[in-house]
Order: C-alpha cells, then structure tokens, then sequence
C-alpha cells in the first residue's frame, strides 16, 4: 500500500461530527469541480 | 485539526494546484488533462462512497424514533364523535342544518363557482339525504317546472350508470332554452324539503335521543362538557415529540443552529421574554416560566384566530347593530318571525300558482277537452320561468330573514365575539355565504378552506379571550394580553402582539418549548445537527442538477 492509499483508510471515527459533515462537503465540492473542469472534445478530436 | 479531514483539504489544495499547472493548449494535452481528472475523479468518487456510508450508518445510530402514539389514535377518534353528537344536539339550529341541506343547498345557489359534474354530485347527496329517511324520491316529485322534470327524468334514469353523458347532454339542450334550470332544481329541492320537514325533524329527534343513551350524554351542557374534557385530553397528549422536532428541522421548518448553547437567537429569545431573569437553578420557577409561555402562545393563537376573522365580525356588527333596539321587547322580536311567516305565506302563494301553470303544461289543456296548442305552451313556459324567477328572489329574501330571525333571538348590545362563532358554526349557509362576500373569495375550495378553519376556531372549548370580548364595544385586547403576562414576568409590549406579528411570538415560543423537549431527552443538540445535516447533503443529492 502507497502512502496515498494508506490516507484513505484513516478512521473516520476520530473526527467530530461537524467535521465529518464537512470532510462530505469538502470532498463533493471537489468532485462537481472535477467535472466542471473536464475539458469537452469533439469525438474525431478525440480519435486522433 | 483531524487527520483525514486534513488530509483531505490539503490533498484537494495540492489537486487543484496540480491540475492549474497542467498544460491545455494541444488536442493531446487536453487528453492528459482528462485521464488526470478522470484519475483523480476516481479515486475522491470512492472516498466520497466510504464516507457516506459512514455518515449513514453514523445518523441512523442516534435513534430517534416515532413513538406510536396509539392513545393518541384513541381520543382522536373520541373526540370526533363527541364532537359529531355536539352538532347533532346544538340546540341552536335546525333539522336543515343537522342533515347538512344548508351545506348542500349553498353549493347548489353558488352554482357558478362549481362545474356541472359537482352540481351531479350535489343533485345526488340532496337524494341520499331523502333517502336516509326512507323517502325515495321520482321524477313526479320534480314537477316545479317542466325543465327540471324533463333533467331529472334522465338524471334518475342514469343515476347509477357509469355513463352520465346522456344527463349532460340533456342539460346542455336545456340550458339553452332556460338558463336558469339549476335555480329551478334549487327550488324543487327547497319545495321538497318543506314538504317532508317533519320527517326530517323526527328522524333528527329520534337521532338525538338514541346517541344521547348510546353515549350516556344527558344533556347539550353534558356534551360540551364531555367534549371540553376530551379535548383538553388530545391537547396534552399531541404535544410535539422530540421525533416531530427532528422531521421538522428536516424539512427547514426551523434553523436547528438556533438550538445551540451558544447561539445568539436562543441566547436573545430567552432573555428577552424574561422582564426580571429567573434563577436557572430553581426548578419550579422554570417550569412557571416555560407553563406560562404555554398560555401566553395559546392567547395568541386564539387572537391571531380572531383578528383572521375580524372582517366577518365587523361585517355582522355593521349589519345588526341597528337590531339591537328591537330585540329590547319581546314583541318587537315577535316582529321579525312575521317577517318570515309573511315571506313563506307568499312562497306559497306564489308556488300555487306556478302549480297552476304547470298543471297546463304537463297536461298539454288548459281545463277539460281544451288542448293547447304549441305558441300556448310556449307562453305558458315563459310564465313559468317569469314565475320561478320570482320565487328565487322571494327564497333569497327567505334566507336572509331566517338568519336574521336567529340572530335576533340571542342578539343583544353585549353580545360576544364567542356568540357570534356559535352563531356561524351553527349556520354554515350563512358563515359560508359571508365569507365569500366579505372576504371577496369566488373560488369555492378557498371558501371551504376557510369555513373549515373558521370551525375549527368556533368549536375550540378552550377559547378564553373570545368568550368575554364583546362584539359591540371596543376592547384593546393586546394591552389585555400584555399586562395579563407582565404581571408573571413575561416580557411581552402591545407592539410585539401586533397583528403582522404574532407569528413570530409563536415561533419564539416554539423554539424555547423545543429545545427544552431536547434538553430533557437523551439525545444532543449537536447529534440531532448532525442527523439533519446527513438528511440536507443525501436529499441535495437526490434533486436532479
């Protein structure tokens, strides 16, 4: 296991609640950002 | 700070930073951008799954659980039939208004304000009230004019048939020729019920003395005080529950923040109710702080009930006002029954001689071996209509002095604001017929969304300011609220009970009351934040973007 993936699995039962409401909203804030900055290609652009 | 939750800000600060630097001039460029995003999209879509799990699992683990409330159920039902014998013993009204024709005969002078498949529905519960008494009408007893005759040949006809294009039909060709046809059905109905009013009335009585042995009820007096006991009873067990707390922060009825110790609204609405502060620690005087701000919040309701309906109390005070003198001698009150008798003498007077020309129209003569021919029958149908007309407007006439004859027999110039509730509750033809003209309302749901509220005020037994405030005099009903509260350390100014207002009294009230159900419970202001924010982020989820 990388570092990276060892992060993954800290134990979320440490945090306090209203952190655990905000780890949620940090990290789907993210995910809507990750698909807002998805770049659209046109389908023969992408082929190439 | 937590580890993951650091984790998590400083991995998405460095992502972000990444992800800025990452060239996207050239098509391939642009490629590698996407499987980065893609990658990274990946792996914060997992995280996301393990902590919403989480989160799930974690809110369903502080309980809160609907409790039911099977006693609740029980004194509901109770109270329903208390206060169904409460309407059948009114001693105020008539068998009219116990049977529910005012109700129905309302609908059917309104008609405008229904469509024609309500005024079918209607024509059918007028029927199923004859024949609650076992009188099972036909198409000989709607005779009042030969177009009612000819709709409620075909409507009885198809009365149980699924099909009723036939009747519409046949209402369409009517109207056409007289537009008036329902007025006429109106008054058949009316002329029917006339007819058959001691049955009715003995059907009533008979009704009224098997539920008073069936429920060990002795009286009217004996009734309302089984149903105010009843309904003190529901009060204090329907009171909100911690569940009932949650689901409403759930659904944003209110800011559960505002629950906090530390928040500044829940800090500044305890304070500010209070004139002198109270001693936390002494128990007995907070529950009389939290008793008394109990009444204070069902004063207010009953003045927000009160100033809801002012506009129909004003317009009955300017209405009999002028009454009041005659109401002095019993004779004078006598005078208003002649009123009424004088209307029903021409009624019938009337109503004979709409006989008379129906008599020729139905049977085509005009006496013996005279047969009329086609221009005579169309001018005696014309009479017929010119006639009908009139006893419509004679039956409106009716209306208003039947009304006014019961009003005149309770009013008088310290009359209450409680008699006049008793007044429309007990004549819902007239309440409903107010409440249109004086709340301009045409739309016949909204009308009966208000009548019902209006019931709902009238038939509160626990009513305290109502009942002394009279209808003729003016009262300043706020200072009478403030000083009453004043006088138990209650803060509360004639301002605040301003009529824009009493909604946010309630809702200060409300948001004392129900912090104090979650202080006394098992369960912290901040795990029930926590429950209400899961339920936000998973119900955001669910809306479609």
């Amino acid at each position: 296991m990388n570092k990276e993936e060892s992060k993954v699995n800290f134990d979320l039962s440490t945090l306090k609640l209203s952190e655990l409401v905000n780890v949620y909203t940090e990290i789907n804030e993210f995910v809507d950002f990750l698909n807002e900055s998805k770049i659209v290609q046109e389908e023969d652009d992408a082929d190439e | 700070m937590s580890s993951f939750l650091k984790f998590i800000e400083e991995d998405i600060s460095a992502k972000r930073a990444l992800l800025s630097t990452l060239p996207t001039t050239h098509k391939r460029d642009i490629k590698k951008f996407n499987v980065k995003i893609n990658e990274i999209d990946e792996k914060y879509l997992s995280y996301k799954e393990a902590v919403k799990k989480y989160l799930i699992a974690k809110s369903k683990s502080f309980k809160v659980n609907k409790e039911e409330n099977k006693e609740l159920d029980k004194v509901t039902k109770e109270l329903d039939k208390i206060e169904h014998i409460k309407f059948i013993l009114n001693p105020m009204n008539t068998y009219l208004e116990k049977m529910g024709f005012d109700n129905l005969l309302y609908q059917i002078r309104y008609y405008y304000d229904f469509n024609l498949d309500s005024i079918n529905e209607i024509i059918e519960e007028l029927l199923k009230k004859f024949e609650l008494v076992n009188i099972n009408l036909n198409s000989d007893d709607f005779k009042y004019t030969c177009y009612v005759n000819e709709y409620m040949f075909v409507f009885l006809n198809n009365r149980n048939k699924d099909d009723f294009s036939e009747v519409n039909d046949v209402f369409e060709k009517i109207y056409w020729v007289n537009p008036d046809i329902i007025q006429h059905i109106e008054l058949n109905f009316r002329k029917l019920i006339k007819k058959h009013s001691k049955t009715f009335e003995n059907y009533i009585h008979k009704l009224q003395k098997n539920i008073m042995k069936e429920n060990d009820i002795k009286d009217y007096a004996d009734c309302l005080q089984k149903y105010k006991s009843v309904y003190k009873n529901k009060q204090s067990i329907e009171k909100e529950t911690l569940f009932d707390i949650v689901e409403k922060a759930k659904e944003n009825k209110f800011d559960i923040n505002t629950f906090f110790e530390d928040s500044k609204v829940r800090i500044s609405t305890y304070n500010n109710f209070m004139i002198e502060p109270i001693d936390t620690d002494n128990k007995e005087m907070v529950e009389k702080f939290y008793d008394d701000l109990n009444k204070l919040k069902a004063n207010v309701l009953e003045y927000y009930n009160y100033t809801q309906f002012l506009p129909l109390f004003n317009n009955f005070k300017e209405e009999y006002e002028k009454e009041i003198p005659l109401t002095i001698r019993a004779a004078e009150r006598k005078d208003a029954n002649k009123m009424l008798k004088n209307i029903e003498g021409q009624i019938a007077k009337k109503e004979e001689s709409l006989n008379k020309v129906n008599k020729q129209i139905f049977s085509h003569s005009s006496g013996l071996f005279k047969k009329l021919n086609e221009a005579d029958l169309r001018l005696l149908k014309i009479e017929s209509v010119k006639i009908s007309k009139e006893l419509y407007d004679l039956y409106k006439e009716y209306d208003q002095e039947y009304f006014k004859e019961k009003v005149l027999l309770v009013l008088n110039g310290s009359l209450t604001i409680s008699d006049v509730l008793n007044l429309y509750y007990s004549y819902d033809y007239f309440k409903k017929k107010d409440i249109k003209k004086v709340l301009n309302i045409n739309n016949y749901k909204e009308i009966l969304k208000y009548s019902e509220e209006f019931d709902l005020f009238a038939n509160n037994p626990l009513n305290i300011i109502t009942t002394g405030l009279p209808l003729f005099e003016e009262s300043n009903i706020k200072r009478v609220i403030m000083n009453k509260y004043r006088l138990n350390n209650i803060n509360i100014t004639e301002a605040e009970i301003d009529e824009d207002n009493l909604m946010n009294i309630i809702d200060r009230i409300n948001l004392l009351s129900r912090i104090k159900i979650v202080e006394e419970s098992d369960i912290t202001v901040e795990k029930i934040w926590f429950i209400v924010q899961v339920d936000k982020l998973l119900k955001k989820e669910k809306k479609p973007q």
